[in-house]
């Protein structure tokens, strides 16, 4: 009898599943209170939940990039945050031409879409090559090995912007076009989350597209499935994979014209906590599934936003705002330990 | 002349050599079948012919004189030359409309591919029915269907069949060899057909091919080996 029990019951589990229990009674416990307080008013959660779409619109156009690569080739990679840096350096630079030429102050709308065509170049020709110089030869070796290379890339493309851009953080021009905000009812939103929501829902609805109802979308996925029957129907696949880096590129350069409008800064290191957090957002989704990276960035950085208020203040720590990134990470956790094929994850199974 | 014609075929998977000069020939519309035993290197032959596997300077492989030998998969294809690939490899996440519209990747001829396609959902009408389908949900026996009729989207000169009747049940296994024999009669397609099934792929075939531990031991008019004591004995059950 107490040995089935202990079959069953694996300490470790009860270990884990009371810590879970505990991180739960905790969240209710700080939420009722924080709640109960009265200290926010509506509009200020809506704030807070406005803010953390935009936020999470951000992440999501970044998790896509890690989800598509792992898709196609089983492979984290963990340089993409700073493909998005990248772009957003593109973004800055134009930017910063753009405004120094007044053409900023006259034409807001050509300069965003400048911006977005610059960062997007930039990100996707970074991935690209990183794809083509340290990834493809190494197609072949064990898992580890592409991994540790991909932490290599991005310190290497982190030093890079360093030395050529300095360490210095860049300040955005202000582009008044996007300052300000809209009052809709009862909640004022910024025009830059305005332009956040339009970019990344049309980014998602284009991907959305070329993924689903087109050539290229329909070898990506045979690609991703068995690259040999891809290749068997005629499919390049080393070109497929490129391809794949090139639209992971791309979204990461989108995310990085975004970044720049809201927070206005650009640094060579800002690649490293989005990134890490995209990541979680695509591991929260399903890693490997693009409506599960939507979702997992979108959920991450509603529940980053709300999380600290919601949760924390209630529980009577002083600086809960301070413990968002902690709040993304315990998700990480969480749900590595208790569901590790993500929102949206099937199980894994290896095809015969 | 032959249609396809292999020279010499070696392959290499690292320090172990698993073909060791493979000769072989097929004609146009002919069954061609390559018989032998687990390893004996059947797949290994279809994998090189179709590009998945590199091979060395002195292995020859030609589509009609025209050299295919060291080409990328994916070009290869392009040729005309159509692996359907043993265990079927159908794209389980796709629908069957998907997957059909796949096997016409390298195809730009719109006409004729909806010509094929009405002609593979007459063939196998199973698939017309479940063309919303996700493949993965299919049969062993449809998904089989479905490896084909891909496999014929790609308007093939020359369709290569691995182990098609793998894993099915014996009324399946009929059916599937009773198409591949009504596609070379009625469409003239030109068939490369590896078997574990010895004595339903003799059937068929016009000549077969016996390979042992990378080397054609035998070969010859199907129906000569098929009475063949050392094919009898080997893989017919005596």
């Amino acid at each position: 009898m107490l040995a089935r029990l202990r079959r069953e019951f694996d300490i470790a589990d009860l270990v884990l599943y009371l810590i879970g229990l505990g991180l739960l009674i905790a969240i209710v416990y700080g939420s009722i209170v924080t709640l109960s307080s009265g200290k926010y008013t509506t509009a200020q959660w809506l704030n807070f939940i406005i803010f953390g779409l935009a936020q999470g619109g951000i992440y999501a156009l970044i998790a896509l990039g890690y989800t598509m690569v792992y898709g196609i080739l089983g492979m984290i990679n963990f340089a993409h945050g700073e493909f998005f840096m990248m772009g957003s350096f593109g973004a800055f630079f134009t930017t910063a031409a753009l405004a120094e030429m007044g053409f900023l102050e006259r034409n807001p709308i050509l300069s965003i879409l400048l911006m977005m065509v610059v960062a997007m170049t930039v990100s996707a020709a970074v991935a690209v090559l990183s794809e083509r110089i340290a990834y493809r030869p190494l197609r072949r070796a064990p898992r580890l090995v592409p991994l540790i290379t991909a932490i290599g890339v991005s310190y290497f493309l982190q030093y890079t912007a360093r030395g050529l851009f300095g360490s210095s953080v860049k300040a955005f021009p202000n582009i008044p076009a996007l300052s300000g905000a809209v009052q809709l009812g009862p909640i004022a939103i910024q025009r830059s989350q305005i332009a956040v929501f339009v970019v990344v829902a049309l980014m998602l609805l284009s991907l959305y597209f070329i993924v689903q109802r087109t050539k290229v979308g329909r070898a990506i996925r045979s690609v991703a499935e068995d690259k040999d029957a891809a290749a068997l129907m005629g499919v390049d696949v080393d070109r497929t994979i490129a391809l794949t880096f090139l639209i992971g590129g791309i979204m990461a350069g989108a995310a990085g014209v975004m970044y720049g409008i809201v927070f206005r800064q650009a640094s060579f290191w800002m690649g490293f906590v989005p990134g890490l957090k995209a990541f979680t957002a695509a591991v929260l989704g399903g890693i490997g599934n693009i409506a599960g990276a939507v979702l997992g960035g979108i959920s991450l950085g509603v529940v980053e936003s709300i999380g600290p208020s919601l949760f924390l203040d209630g529980l009577g720590i002083a600086a809960p705002h301070q413990l968002k990134d902690a709040i993304a990470f315990t998700v990480l956790v969480l749900i590595l330990i208790f569901r590790p094929t993500g929102l949206l994850g099937e199980r894994l199974s290896k095809r015969a | 002349m032959a249609l396809l014609e292999i020279q010499n075929l070696h392959v290499y998977y690292g320090q172990i050599h698993a073909l060791k000069g493979i000769d072989l020939h097929v004609d146009q519309g002919e069954i061609v079948t390559l018989i032998g035993g687990n390893g004996a290197g059947k797949t290994t032959t279809l994998r090189a012919i179709s590009g998945l596997l590199r091979t060395p300077e002195e292995s020859k492989i030609k589509l009609q004189n025209e050299e295919l030998t060291r080409l990328r998969a994916h070009h290869v294809v392009e040729r005309g030359v159509i692996h359907v690939p043993e265990g079927r490899r159908v794209f389980a996440r796709m629908s069957v409309q998907e997957n059909l519209t796949m096997g016409a990747y390298a195809r730009a001829d719109r006409s004729g591919m909806d010509g094929d396609l009405d002609f593979i959902f007459q063939l196998f009408p199973r698939l017309k029915e479940r063309r919303a389908q996700l493949a993965g949900t299919l049969s062993g026996g449809e998904q089989q269907m479905l490896a084909m009729g891909r496999a014929l989207m790609g308007n093939p000169k020359v369709l290569l069949l691995d182990e098609p009747s793998m894993g099915l049940a014996p009324v399946l296994v009929e059916a599937i060899f009773d198409t591949i024999e009504l596609l070379n009669k009625q469409r003239g397609t030109t068939i490369l057909l590896v078997e574990q099934n010895a004595l339903m792929a003799l059937q068929i075939a016009s000549r077969g091919y016996v390979i042992e531990t990378g080397h054609i031991v035998l070969s010859g008019d199907a129906r000569a080996l098929s009475t063949d004591p050392r094919v009898r004995e080997a893989y017919l059950g005596g």
